[in-house]
């Protein structure tokens, strides 16, 4: 039971030899391999996931950036635009009250001279008026005096 | 009473199973024609079951597989170290005979443990790698330096380790089997029906992946001891 067998331990320390080289060719090996492929897979896709990110972090500040130039520059367009039209309001504004006023000047001015006019037209026609019955009055005057005059010398 | 130690006797046996006929015959026996039918069923199982291994989507068996060889990996590297992913093939191949050895007796086949001579073949092994991996790891002189460490006072000690512990995992793991398949034959010898099918469950299942943890954890131990601050 207890006997020392020389050849059972050196077969028994072969067996160990060939079975751990037969496990590493068919289990370990393999087994291994597809534990360190998936580890490196995940490895990269956690890097590329990382870099992905980062890039997608990028792209949003950029384009805050941009939108936040955009929102600017929109501002100061529509600033300068309400000055522009104001401005243009303004002047428009005036041009019209000065060319209203000239206007009614104009016309007040025509006025006036219309007015004139036909006062001294009236005032014309009334001294012609004037002068035809005075001249009216002188010639039946005169023929009053004739007439006096031959009423007196038949007297006489 | 006589019967019985008779019968025990006859099965405590290890008969040659036959002689091999060079260099005047070499008695090859049973103990290494079943670690053979042993050797031959895994390394068919192995190369079945890591024919189809995919990377991603696991099957069943492959996730058995993985989940040994990573048992085994991790393991090897809490115990040994940065180097213990070079030691977990050998350690992994050492626990799958011990862990089929021992429980070969459900299947009829008697376990290869319970001869002496092939736990002691198991030791040496176990001892040739753990002495030297310091070598292999540390150079000459780091290999020399493991004999007087911690102090060198304690070298005395440490030569006679060499001896005591392949002895001890030895007649550890042979004292275990033995005794669990005596006590068997005896429960089977007065209770012949339902006791020793419950019975079996502890001495034989049991109590022989125990020892095939007990085995492959000391060796793993043993080996990170001589790799310390490698």
């Amino acid at each position: 039971m207890l006997e020392i067998d020389p050849y059972t331990i050196v077969f028994t320390i072969i067996n160990l030899l060939v079975l751990y080289f037969l496990m590493r060719k068919f289990l370990f090996g393999p087994v291994n391999a597809i534990l360190n492929g998936r580890a490196k897979a995940i490895e990269d896709s956690l890097a590329q996931a990382r870099q992905e990110q980062e890039e997608a972090q990028r792209l949003h500040n950029q384009y805050q950036a941009q939108l936040e130039q955009s929102k600017e520059e929109a501002g100061q367009i529509i600033a300068q635009a309400r000055a522009q039209s104001s401005e243009l309001y303004q002047k428009t504004l005036a041009d019209a009250q000065s060319q209203a006023r000239k206007l009614l000047e104009e016309s007040q001015e025509r006025n006036r001279q219309d007015r004139e006019n036909m006062l001294r037209s009236v005032r014309q026609e009334v001294a012609d008026l004037a002068v035809a019955a005075a001249e009216k009055v002188a010639t039946s005057s005169n023929q009053a005096i004739d007439t006096f005059l031959q009423e007196a010398g038949d007297q006489t | 009473m006589e019967q019985i130690k008779e019968e025990l006797t006859s099965q405590l046996q290890n008969p040659t199973a036959f002689t091999i006929p060079v260099f005047g015959g070499i008695p090859v026996s049973q103990s290494v024609v079943v670690s053979w039918i042993l050797i031959a069923a895994l390394a068919l199982a192995a190369f079945l079951m890591t024919r189809h291994l995919r990377q991603e989507k696991p099957g069943r068996v492959q996730l058995l597989l993985e989940w040994f060889v990573e048992l085994i990996n991790g393991m090897c590297q809490s115990n040994i170290g940065r180097h213990g992913g070079a030691f977990a093939p050998w350690l992994g191949s050492v626990a799958l005979y011990i862990a089929l050895a021992n429980l070969c007796g459900i299947f009829g086949l008697v376990p290869p443990t319970k001869n002496l001579n092939v736990t002691l073949g198991l030791a040496l092994s176990s001892m040739a790698l753990i002495y030297t991996a310091a070598f292999r790891f540390k150079g000459v002189k780091g290999g020399l330096r493991q004999f007087v460490e911690p102090v060198p006072v304690l070298l005395p000690i440490n030569l006679m380790e060499i001896a005591i512990r392949p002895l001890s995992l030895c007649m550890r793991l042979f004292g275990n089997v033995l005794a669990s398949f005596v006590v068997m034959e005896l429960i089977k010898l007065l209770v012949p029906i339902v006791l020793p099918a419950i019975l079996s469950i502890y001495f034989d299942l049991f109590d022989g992946l125990i020892q095939t943890v007990v085995f492959v954890f000391l060796t793993a131990l043993f080996t990170g001891e001589a790799l310390e601050e490698a």
